[in-house]
Parts: C-alpha cells; sequence; structure tokens
C-alpha cells in the first residue's frame, strides 16, 4: 500500500471494527451490522492468509507489539468470529419468532 | 440482507469517526516524528561523517535482504534480543551516534528497541530514532548492503 494511505486506511479500519462492534452489542440495525462485520473479517482472513503464503514479515506494524507474527491460528480465530456473529444473528431471528 | 439506507447510514456514522481518528492520529504522529525522529537528510550527514551505529530493528531475513551499510542487525522479537544488545552495549557506546531504523513511520519496531536500548545503558543524547526507515533510504539511493560479515564477526567474536 503507498504509504500516504496508511495512515487514513488504518484509522477507517480501526474505527469501523469499534463502531460496527458497539452498534451490534446494543442490536442497532442488526442485519447490515453483522454483514459489515462478517465482510470485514473476511477481508482479514484473506489479507492474513495472503500474507502468510507469500512469506511477508509482518512483525512490524499491527502486529508489533505482541511480538508474534501471523500464523493459521489469527486466521482460525477471525473464521471463529464470524462463525459466532452467525449465530448471534440466527439466535435473535429465531429467538424473536418463537416468541 | 438489510436495507440500503441503513448501510449508507452505518458508513458516514464510520466515515465520521474516522475523521476524528485521522487528524488526531496524523497530528500525534507530526509531534513524534518532530520530537523524537531524525530525518533522511539528517541521518545521512551523520553516515557521511562516520563514528555511528546503525541498528536495524527488523528481523535478520528482512535485514539479509538489505540494510543500510555497515548497520548491525538487533532482531526486536528474536528470543535473543537481549544478548544481542549486552554484546554490542561496548561498541554502541563508543560510537558518537546510535542510529535505530526498521521500514519506516508505520513500523514501531525501531522505537520500541530504542526504549530497549536506552534501558540497557545506552546514553541518551546518542541515540537517533530514524523513523523514515529503510525504505527511504533506499529510495534516496543512499548506500544499502546484503553483506552479513559485520554482523557475523561482531556478534560470534564475542562468543568465542
Amino acid at each position: 500500500m503507498p504509504q500516504f494511505l496508511v495512515l487514513p486506511f488504518a484509522s477507517f479500519i480501526t474505527v469501523s471494527e469499534i463502531v460496527l462492534g458497539f452498534l451490534f452489542l446494543f442490536g442497532v440495525y442488526e442485519i447490515e451490522t453483522a454483514v459489515l462485520l462478517i465482510l470485514l473479517n473476511l477481508v482479514f482472513v484473506f489479507a492474513m492468509g495472503s500474507a502468510i503464503i507469500r512469506g511477508i514479515d509482518t512483525s512490524c506494524g499491527c502486529f508489533a507489539a505482541n511480538g508474534e507474527t501471523l500464523s493459521f491460528k489469527d486466521i482460525l480465530r477471525d473464521l471463529v468470529f464470524i462463525f459466532l456473529i452467525l449465530w448471534v444473528i440466527l439466535g435473535r431471528k429465531y429467538g424473536k419468532s418463537d416468541s | 440482507m438489510g436495507k440500503v439506507e441503513n448501510y449508507f447510514k452505518i458508513l458516514v456514522l464510520i466515515l465520521f469517526f474516522s475523521f476524528f481518528a485521522y487528524f488526531t492520529l496524523f497530528a500525534e504522529r507530526n509531534k513524534t516524528e518532530k520530537k523524537n525522529g531524525v530525518s533522511v537528510e539528517k541521518v545521512y550527514e551523520i553516515y557521511k561523517k562516520g563514528a555511528c551505529f546503525f541498528v536495524d530493528a527488523r528481523s535478520f531475513e528482512e535485514y539479509r535482504k538489505g540494510h543500510i551499510e555497515g548497520a548491525i542487525n538487533i532482531p526486536f522479537h528474536s528470543d535473543r534480543k537481549n544478548d544481542y544488545i549486552v554484546k554490542a552495549i561496548e561498541f554502541l557506546n563508543g560510537a558518537d551516534y546510535v542510529v535505530v531504523y526498521c521500514d519506516g513511520s508505520s513500523c514501531g519496531l525501531s522505537k520500541m528497541l530504542a526504549k530497549d536500548l536506552l534501558n540497557a545503558g545506552v546514553n541518551k543524547e546518542k541515540l537517533l530514532i530514524f523513523t523514515e526507515g529503510y525504505e527511504v533510504w533506499k529510495e534516496k539511493g543512499y548506500p544499502i548492503s546484503k553483506d552479513l560479515s559485520f554482523q557475523k564477526a561482531l556478534f560470534l567474536q564475542q562468543e568465542q
């Protein structure tokens, strides 16, 4: 990514996660938030997978502080998040229709 | 899949807060760079004068692909980082400047390694963080190297 785009992109992604997280937590625009969260997690999965396959050193930037480089467990974690989002949405949907 | 207008509202909300985040981060980064960072031109002047040590905070694989000529590698994420620091400290304190760098301003390794070097006893006045990093140095066409002999000589000799 061009250097000048790094900061705006980082701001956008970070804020997206926070805003979507809060909206999802409080059940605001449930379906739309869930769809966007799943898409966001899918983007992360593809980006991480691409970095791992290409052997890109990710010890800088986002992952610098925790001292770990990317591995497949990070991808698995995001897949679990996607599963949990679907579980919550289906739970809310069938929970409402049951009552 | 939901209503299009709701997606639009969410996007506007995200963009609104993103602008705040961006300008806050931008201002903070400029302040930090002015306070701690050194420009590539200044670093090159120091390089030409000699009597300085460049410390590469990236992984050994990145260092091997190319580094600032004469730099030693103390990978921040290495298990042996503290061993390298202990072995290098005498050399580092003998130099006029110790310039720590990594990939660039979006990489935080140089700042974190600089903190470790300070804790290990490197003189604060000598320590400089080259925030623009290796990529900008390379773009400017300044001397780079793939030679590992100095790195091996420095750390291997200490082990014998």
